[in-house]
């Protein structure tokens, strides 16, 4: 892991197109700012792996399941 | 949604097929399939997918792995669950297509949809990914039979 120390202001640079800047400490708590191209993604760290599990949960398909429980879903 | 009617449309001469364990063989036009450069979430390997229709399961449909095709995901149209989903989203329905990812259960009850991670597909460039939402009162785990 890189370790870096920035002030509130500073910034990271990553790669040549994606900027971190620190914008608030409040507390043990930290406001970043991010500049990035529309098609990098950016999530907080827990909701991307809730969403892996939720995939991983998902993709194990039942066409049997599905298909009695689309009968239900119409009425 | 006419997007999804020329998926019906059989074209013979760049025919594919895959099979899967739940489908058996699928035939379908190659040029049916949805890039997903950065695939989906926890998958973003896979970088090709199809949606097909299942009349059996319908309003579900499926989106399958190309290049996987035991990864496969039951889909459903979100305005179904959440009538102003597009909206709420930021989506403009004319631009994308969402979809958001079942997960399936033995219980009826235990059925949820991934509304907080719809799949988007940008009809224009016809390119796919998963996003994840800001909008707080969607769930990643929203029961449909509550």
């Amino acid at each position: 892991m890189l370790v870096l120390s920035r002030k509130v202001g500073e910034s990271v640079i990553i790669r040549n197109d994606i900027k971190v800047t620190v914008l608030e400490i409040s507390g043990n708590q930290i406001k970043l700012g991010f500049e990035a191209p529309s098609n990098v993604s950016i999530y907080r760290e827990e909701v991307y792996e809730r969403v892996v599990k939720e995939n991983k949960l998902a993709s194990k398909i039942r066409r049997d399941s599905l298909k009695n429980f689309a009968k239900e879903f119409k009425k | 949604m006419e997007y999804l009617e020329k998926f019906q449309i059989k074209f013979f001469d760049d025919e594919m097929k895959i099979k899967n364990s739940q489908f058996g063989e699928v035939e379908f036009d190659e040029n049916i399939i949805i890039p997903f450069p950065e695939g989906i979430i926890g998958f973003e390997d896979l970088k090709r997918f199809i949606i097909i229709h299942d009349e059996d399961c319908e309003p579900f449909r499926w989106l399958i792995s190309v290049d996987e095709p035991e990864v496969g995901f039951a889909i459903l149209e979100p305005s179904l669950v959440v009538q102003d989903y597009y909206v709420r989203a930021g989506f403009d329905p004319e631009v994308y297509a969402l979809f958001v990812i079942v997960t399936l259960s033995h219980e009826i009850s235990k059925i949820s949809v991934n509304l907080k991670a719809p799949v988007v597909i940008d009809k224009v460039k016809n390119l796919g990914r998963q996003v994840i939402l800001e909008n707080a009162d969607f769930e990643v785990s929203y029961f449909l039979f509550g």
